[in-house]
Formats: C-alpha cells, structure tokens, sequence
C-alpha cells in the first residue's frame, strides 16, 4: 500500500511517503475496480514540468491528475518538477537561453507566474500551440473585462485567476468599533489610521500589483496617486514580504492588508467570520495564471492530458473547494480563483470564503484610458520614495492634515496631493520610465522625490502646527531646495482633505 | 596594579623571548596572510566596487551616498539602536554580574543558568512570536482586556513594540545581554576587593565604592562586552527584517545586495557601515578600554560574597527570576506558535498541532538545514580553536613584533557585518575556478570560512582574557623548574585558561549555528540551507499563513539542539560549568 501511494504521488519527496491509508486505499481500489490490478502493477510514463507554482499546487495537483490517469487511462503518471534555481523570471530566462541553443529543453508543461512571463516566450516561439477543446473555450470567456484569458493564437491558456482585494480582521474592528472596509477608498478612512499593514512594492510584485489597482481606480493619474497616498498614510509599517503583511490582521500587528487574492482566501480559512477577504467589486482587474505546453515536449500526448485537466471542471474545482471534501484537494488550500466560468455554478455554495466570481456583472474593473500608461517601474520607486521611506514623516503630515483648521484644510490637502514635477502627468510618467532603467538616473530621480517628499511632509506638519497654510498654490516651498523638482501646482484634491476621511 | 618581578634565578633574559618571538614570526605570517585573503581581500572586492562609476575610479557614490537625507538619517538611526541595546544590556548585565560575584542565595545556580538561556535562540525567531504577543491586538494587550485594563472600543491599545525601533532593541538586547553579564561577571571577579575595602574603610558607601572604584576597574570588561553588543546591534539585520522595521543601513545593503544588479551605490553605503563601526569602535577604545585591567595580575584573593537574607534573596529572584521570565517570553511564544493549529483574536492558540513539528523531520529540505548547520558550525568552531589559542598566545605570551596589527586584524570581523563579507565571498566566488564552492554551487567551504572568520574575535577574545589572567609567572615557575616553553603551555597555561576557551567555543559553535546575514546571501540553494536560511524563508515564505508556525517549529528544534550543546558542555565541565562564566 506504502508502494502505492507513493507511486501515485510520484514518490518526489518524503512527505510523499507518508502513510496516508485512507486516500491510498481508496485510490488503489477505484484502479483495481477498473483495471483488475492494482496501482502497482500499471506501466509507468513520465511528464516533465517547470512552475514557480508553490509546492501545494504541486502536489494536489500531481495527486489528482496521477489518479484520473490511473482510473481512466490505466497508467502511472510520474511527475518530474524541474528546479532552475529561481521563480518565474529565472525559468523565463532559462526557457530562452535553452531554445536559443536547441530546439527541445526535455521539459513538457511550463505553469503558473502570471501572464505577463508567458508573452514574451510566446513571441519567442518557445511555446507549442494549444488544442483547446469546444467545452474549454466555451467556460473559458476570450477576454474578461479587456484582458486576455488565452492567446489568441493559442500558445498558453490561462489556468485560474488573480485578482487584488484586501483581508480584514472582522471580529477585531467590530471590538474597537471601526467600519469594515468595503471598498479601496474605505481603506483611507480616518480611524484606519496605523492599522492598514502594507508591504513595500519594490520588494513584492504582487503588493506593487495591488498599488496599480488603486491608482487605476481613480478618475486619472493624479486622483489615482491621491487615493494610493491617502491609503499609505494609513499604514502601520511597510513589510518586506506580501505573505507577513498578509498576515498582520491574523497575527495582529494591523488590522486591514491589502494583498492579492489567494493570500487572503488561505488566511481567510484560519478563521472563517473573524477574518474576512475583500476584491472590492469593480476595483479589480482578473488577470490570467497561464499554463503551456513547451516547443517539441518530450511527452507531448501526456502533457496534453495534463493541460486538459487542468483546465477541466474537475481540474478547477481543485483550486477554491475546501480540503477533503469530494473533488477538492485532498491536504492542502489551494484558495485560488478558478477560471472556467460553470465552476462557480457547479460548485455554488462549497467553495471555499473568499473566493469571489469574476465573471459576476461589475465585478471586473473597466481600465480608464490612463491606466495602462502607469508605468509598474514607475509606480514602485514612488511609493518606496513617498511613503515607504518616509513612513513617520507622511503620517505626521497626514495628523496635521486631519487638525488642520478649515482655512488652512484646502491648501495643505493640494499640497500633500501634490506629485513631483516630473511625474506630475501620465505622460511625465511615460518619460521618467525609460529613465529610471538606467541606475545612475534612478538613484538620481528617487534621491529627489525622497527630498520633495521629506520636505513636503515637514512643510505640511510644520504649516499646521502654525495654523498658517503653507504656500497659498504657489507651488514653491519656502524651504525648497535648489536641486529638488519644481513641484507641479494643482487644483486641490478631495481625496485628501482635513477631515481625513474622503 | 604592581607587577610581580621577574623570577630570581631566571632574569627575563632578551635571548629566550626573542627566540620564541623570532620562531613564532612564521607562524603570524600565516596567520595574518590567511585572514589577510579571507577578510581584506572580498572586502576589498566590496568597497572598491563602491569607488568606481562608469568604468572608472570615482568619488560619486561617496558623495551621493553621504548626500542622502534618507541613508544618513538610517545610518542615524542604527547608531541609535546599537545604543538602545547596549544601554538596555548594561542595566541588565552588571546588576546580574553583581549578584553573581558579590552575593549568594538560595537558587542562584538555576537563575543564574536561565539568565544565560536567552543566548541559545535565535533572537529573529523570538520576532515571529514577539509580533504575536506584544503587538497592538497581541496576547498581552488581549489579556489586559480580558482583565478589564483596556478596552479596544473606547481607545486603540497601545502597540508594545514602539513602532518596530522599541521591539528591535528590546529582542536584541534580550538576546545579547548574557554576553555583558559574563563579560561584566568576569571583569568583577578579576577586581583585586582590596581596593573596595579600603574605600569602604575610608567611609565610602557601597554604592559609591561600587561607583567610584568598582565599576571604572571593570570598565575594559565592560567596554569588551558592550563592543561585541553594540556592532551586533549595529549591523543586525535578522531581527529588523523580521520585525518588518527598515529604516536601518543594514537592511538597505541587505536589500540591495538581494537584488540581481547591485550597483556602486550599495558598496559605497558598505564602505561607510564600515568606516563607521571602526570610527564608534576606536572612539569607544580611547573613551572606556584604555584602563590598566590588561596588565593586572588575577585577583590574588576573591572577594567574600555576601550571603543574602531573606528581603535580599526574594529581590534577587524578582530580578533574575523577572529579568529570564522577560527574556524567555519570545521563546515560549515561538513554542506555542509551532504547536498552534489557530491562533487568532485570542490570548492563547485555540487549536493545537503536532503537524509544524512532524513538519520539520518531514520535510526533507528543512531536516537537511539542520544536518548542513550542524556541519558548517562544527567546522567553523574547528578552526576558530585553533586559530584562536594560536592568535591569543602570540599577542599575549610570545609578544611577537606587529603584534598590535594582528590583534587587530582577527578583530576586525566585529565592524563587519557578515552580509558584507559574505557579498565579499559572493564576488570572490562569482567566476573562475572558484564558482563551484560559490552560492550557487556548494557553498560549504564559504560558509564555513565566513562563519569562523566572524566568530574568530569570540574566540580570540576569550582566549587573549584567559591568558591575561594568568599571570605570566606560573609559566615562568614551571620553565623555573626545568619545562620547556611548549611544555609549560601545554601543561600550565591551556589547562588554567581551559574554561575560557570552553566558554568561547560553545559561544562561538551556538552564534555559527544562529548566523543569519551570510547565511542568507551564501546558501541559495535548499539542499545547502543552514538552519537560520530555512527559518528565514519559511517565516518570509508568502503563500500559505503556516509557513511561520512551521519556521517556529524550526527554531523550537534549533533551541533544543543548543540547550543540548550547553548541556554537554556542562556535563564535559561539571563544577567548572560555573568558571565559564565567571571567567
């Protein structure tokens, strides 16, 4: 039986080989009740993988797809999980270096690390073309709000969704007698203050990712900036990691994270009722998590077997049902968003908190012309610059902010709002992205936005403190340093103002 | 301090020392040359990187780096922590010291042993449950809720750990404090009582006497203690890392040098770390260690220690007993998080689990971090024995010319951060032949390298105190009597000064087996992980909230093996356990 299971499992580690009776003894008597034979006896094929996709995913999915092939095909499917060294940039670079030399990299299937990884190997013809059945392109919508669920020539077909919410401590804000946060801009809101945990964004991707969904749920660039710096003034600290800040609400260190959407579903499972995940409806987009099959797979009938049944319903209901009930994974959350449209309606009910459909009406966000001219790179040095290495003095200045007497409220709320000259339109942006690939540009630039920001934080706690406001929309600091940027006046914006709240 | 003169019937005669200074030069050659490749030569890599830009040899990122508001003001604000810490440890540390030497009580043993078990954990470990407990809706503030003290809906509680700053200080001082208690210890034991009695018996007070004359004759003890502290504290960046406070040097260059593309900017920002632990070290050397403590003899008779009544033996208990339960209340929270199934909005986990701790005998990736540390510390401590009786006996027996320069240089790890030399291993290792002992190969020789030359100062240091203790005439007695100066070594000296190289070996194998900064950047691949790498990637791990119970669960066994290692050492000593730390 011990043979079994591990024969199933793919025998890849020891947890592997741990006794699990009640799964091996099922599965080996579902193989001898078709095959007359038991797991053991079935001839054994080999698929080959890469996947920066974490090792649960792995093996719940390893678990189940070697169980449908030994039920239905009658083999052993043992899965080979190849290890570069690194995530998804690192398999990417190594995918191109390979190809570059041979016309096959022994490898079948390459899965998960967002879309974004997958275009360029797909122009790099590095991908083979899917044969994706009716069924699959009919629960699988071409594009969901704009963004493409599968290429449109078929080299990769996304295999479940991310989207960005935030993860709340329900039962704890009901104790100090805060609001529960429904939308981004909720997140701002005064009594929040100190208790948003926040995660820099220059060292997660997916904290940077969730920074871009509130700037794109603005009117434009510089109201998106003003929503994003109004929620930042809020934060307790920024963490290194997107998972510690994640967990700030179940650890208690803040009460609010904002975070991408699995990462609240799993912490969301800990605790159900007391914590409580959000993608804030119409604040979000849903981006594929592609699957591929690789230029001239050295298995490509069994990689096609596997790619079938992770975009299966049987395959999908693996990512959001609970552990151990029919279907779902069998030790491990996996709390991921399926992507095919009829699991949502097939599993209705049993899937597990946090798990939100996307395809609902309104529940995608509609990009704004600006959005796809905010530059990631960009985004990332402002916030670091703004916020993450200004933390005490930005939510000193936030205080003054909200004492700030009615007279002075306006001008300091346009002051705080106030971007850097260089950046101070979409198309600024633009520019100042092609300028900062370069280190010695972008040490420069951000040195400066670190001067305009610490100035302008003093300039504001200093201007309240004295009940006089600051530079009647001059746009010029008394203190302004000569190499420091012209700041860029602008009407003053209501995100901010001196009630704090907007 | 009157030294005693020179044997009768064998005048310190120039010809013998010169001899043994002359034989032994080789020998520092080596020695120095060794350290010269493996500590100048990668940090030279490192800081001359920070003085070229765009191909050439430049001052820009000098002048960039010290033109930064927001560098300058970490750098600030590292300064200022190592002084919380250090501060924070001598009020720990010499009324413990003090206790310990001058004073006796019922139960003194076992306090005095759970004062020191701090040391065993891994102070980033203790973050992960320090956010559990003393964070604004941790245990403690949820217990003083309980107990009607707050009351969340009138005002926020408090947030114990200050913001990060406090919490930083507070676990490092926590964990560091031990090694002031004994350094303090021993420098008070070393204190001839004759000159407190004679204060005493002009009138003093005794806490003048203490003041006046105790305290500036164990100033160079303290001044040795509270420097292994202070750059300690100074160029941590485990525990600012996992209690998620950045505004420090440390975590920037960790940051950078994190990322694929570190540029000149990072090793300029090194160089200055640098200047700056050498600049705050000297300054602390002319301030504080410049006392006659070095050529005392031993004490030639102990201070009669105080039996205590029953008001004194309870305030010591009250002291000790609150000062281990304070420092052990990280560690008992790291077990209750290994052991926790959930553990949300309440005083204690809800739910329990064995599964963290099956989790880490299971997990092939984790039990091989705890075979490869066991490896890389036990080798490291090899080296620093050798090394360090070698280094010890010929700056203080053998005298041997440019003695000063390789004292300072086995010191001279104390200023550098070990991410640093480890970016130094990194760049040394990056090409050539050399690429397959490198992080991405089998970085065993590297860590193994990085973690004894860090830790060599530990041992040098226990070794150089030993030998400045035992004065020079016990040698010179048994040579008197016909030994030869191997034998008189061998037989005389390495047996009195035992308990202090005992002492710095356990120390120097537990801070191996606790190294996180080269750890982090050396090992980067899993099969090659030390324990304190696996800790930290489990605990920073994303995906799943269990990560960080499994990282405790981790850290729980990494606590057993060294209460196991201390344990060992104590049986190795029986009654001598104790002349470890007083030594």
């Amino acid at each position: 039986m011990m043979a079994a299971a591990t024969a199933l499992a793919g025998c890849s580690s020891a947890t592997d080989n741990l006794p699990d009776d009640a799964r091996t003894r099922e599965a080996d008597a579902q193989v001898r009740s078709h095959w007359g034979k038991g797991l053991d006896a079935l001839p054994q094929e080999t698929l080959v993988l890469i996947s920066p996709n974490n090792r649960n995913i792995q093996q719940e999915f390893e678990w189940a797809f070697s169980l449908d092939q030994a039920v239905r095909r009658g083999r052993r499917v043992r899965m080979e999980w190849r290890d570069v060294g690194g995530g998804g940039s690192t398999i990417r670079t190594y995918l191109t270096n390979v190809y570059s030399r041979s016309d096959s990299s022994g490898i079948d299937v390459l899965w998960g690390g967002g879309d974004a990884g997958f275009i360029p190997l797909a122009q790099a013809g590095v991908l083979a073309p899917l044969d994706l059945s009716s069924d699959v392109r009919e629960q699988i919508p071409a594009e969901l709000s704009g963004t493409a669920m599968y290429d449109k020539d078929r080299r990769w077909a996304g295999s479940a969704l991310s989207a960005f919410g935030f993860i709340y401590n329900a039962g704890m804000l009901r104790r100090c007698g805060i609001e529960a946060p429904a939308t981004w801009q909720d997140l701002s809101a005064k009594p929040l203050a100190g208790l948003v945990s926040l995660a820099d964004p220059t060292q997660s991707s997916s904290a940077a990712a969730a920074y871009q969904m509130i700037v794109w749920s603005g009117r434009d660039w510089p109201d998106g900036w003003a929503r994003l710096l109004a929620i930042m003034a809020n934060a307790d600290r920024f963490t290194d990691s997107a998972g510690t800040a994640a967990s700030a609400p179940l650890v208690g260190t803040a009460l609010v994270a904002t975070c991408i959407d699995f990462y609240g579903a799993l912490r969301v499972a800990e605790a159900p009722g007391e914590l409580i995940y959000v993608s804030p409806r119409g604040g979000t987009t849903f981006s594929p998590d592609p699957i591929a099959i690789l230029k001239n797979p050295p298995h490509p009938e069994l990689a096609k077997e596997f790619v079938d049944f992770v975009l299966s319903s049987r395959g999908q209901a693996l990512w959001a049902l609970p552990v151990g009930v029919p279907q779902g994974p069998s030790r491990n959350l996996l709390g991921r968003m399926p992507i095919r449209k009829d699991v949502y309606r097939l599993y209705e009910g049993r899937l597990m908190g946090g798990i939100t459909d996307p395809f609902q009406a309104g529940q995608s966000m509609t990009l704004a012309p600006f959005a796809r001219k905010v530059d990631f790179g960009v985004l990332r040095q402002l916030v670091k610059a703004a916020a993450v290495d200004s933390l005490p003095a930005l939510k000193a200045a936030r205080a003054a902010l909200a004492a700030a007497t009615p007279d002075q409220a306006a001008a300091l709320a346009a002051d705080f709002n106030r971007l850097p000259e260089n950046i101070a339109t979409i198309e600024g942006v633009t520019a100042v992205a092609k300028a900062i690939k370069d280190d010695t540009q972008r040490e420069r630039i951000v040195t400066d936005w670190q001067r305009f920001f610490a100035e302008k934080y003093a300039r504001i706690a200093r201007a309240s403190s004295m009940g006089v406001p600051p530079m009647s929309g001059t746009g010029v600091s008394p203190v302004h340093s000569p190499t420091a940027p012209q700041e860029h006046g602008r009407d003053a914006h209501a995100t901010f103002t001196a009630g704090g709240r907007p | 301090m009157t030294k005693l003169p020179p044997p009768p019937n064998l005048p310190r005669s120039k010809e013998p020392l010169t001899l043994a200074a002359m034989l032994s030069i080789p020998v520092e050659f080596l020695i120095a040359g060794l350290l010269f490749l493996l500590l100048i030569v990668p940090l030279g890599m490192v800081v001359a990187s920070g003085f070229m830009h765009e191909g050439s040899v430049s001052g820009y990122w000098f002048t960039r780096v010290l033109g930064n508001s927001v560098l300058m003001s970490q750098l600030g604000n590292s300064v200022l922590l190592a002084a919380a810490t250090t501060g924070l440890c001598l009020l720990m540390g010499i009324p413990l010291a003090v206790l310990r030497v001058r004073c006796r009580f019922v139960g003194q043993g076992l306090l005095g042993l759970l004062v020191l078990a701090p040391m065993i954990l891994p102070p980033f470990v203790g973050a992960l449950s320090l956010q559990h407990l003393a964070s604004r809706f941790g245990s403690i503030n949820l217990l003083l809720e309980r107990i009607g003290l707050l009351d969340f809906s009138q005002h926020l509680p408090p947030d114990w750990l200050g913001g990060g700053f406090a919490g930083v200080a507070a676990l490092q001082a926590l964990h560091l404090f031990p090694i002031l208690y004994l350094n303090a210890a021993a420098a008070l034991a070393n204190v001839d009582p004759c000159y407190s009695q004679a204060a005493r018996n002009l009138g003093a007070g005794p806490l003048r006497t203490f003041l006046r004359i105790t305290l500036p004759l164990m100033a160079p003890g303290l001044f040795a203690g509270a420097t292994l502290v202070f750059i300690w504290s100074f160029t941590d960046v485990g525990v600012p890392l996992m209690l998620d406070y950045q505004h420090l040097v440390p975590v920037t260059i960790f940051k950078e040098l994190a990322r694929a593309d570190t540029g000149g900017r990072t090793f300029c920002l090194v160089f200055v770390m640098l200047s700056s632990s050498i600049t705050l070290y000297a300054l602390g050397k002319f301030l504080f260690g410049r006392s006659a403590v070095g050529e005392a003899s031993k004490a030639s008779i102990a201070d009669q220690p105080r039996h205590l009544g029953l008001a004194g033996t309870l305030g010591a208990w009250l002291l000790m007993g609150g000062l281990a339960v304070l420092a052990l209340a990280p560690h008992a929270g790291v077990v209750l998080m290994a052991l926790s199934d959930r553990w949300v909005n309440t005083v204690l986990p809800t739910k329990y689990t064995l599964s963290h701790m099956a989790f880490v005998v299971t997990d092939p990736a984790t039990y091989a971090s705890i075979v490869n540390s066991l490896k890389y510390a036990l080798a490291a401590t090899g080296i620093d024995v050798v090394l360090g009786i070698a280094i010890a006996f010929l700056v203080v027996r053998i005298k041997v010319p440019l003695r000063g320069a390789l004292d300072s240089l086995a010191m001279l790890p104390l200023a550098v951060p070990g991410l640093i030399l480890a970016a130094g291993y990194v760049a040394l290792t990056a090409s050539g032949p050399l690429k397959s002992i490198g992080p991405m190969g089998n970085p065993f020789i590297i860590l193994v390298v990085a973690y004894a030359v860090r830790r060599l100062p530990f041992m040098v240091r226990g070794a150089s105190a030993g030998l400045t203790q035992v004065p020079p005439s016990l040698e010179e007695a048994a040579r008197n009597l016909g030994a030869s100066p191997a034998s008189a070594a061998a037989r005389i000296t390495l047996p009195l000064i035992a308990a202090n190289l005992i002492a710095a070996a356990v120390l120097t194998f537990a801070f191996s087996v606790l190294e996180v900064s080269d750890s982090l950047i050396l090992a980067q691949l899993p099969q090659h992980y030390p324990i304190t790498k696996q800790i930290f990637n489990l605990a920073t791990s994303a995906g799943s909230p269990e990560t960080p119970r499994q990282a405790a669960a981790l850290g729980v066994y990494g606590m057993a093996m060294l209460g196991a290692t201390m344990a060992a050492a104590a049986a190795l000593l029986g009654k001598r356990l104790g002349a470890i730390f007083r030594a």
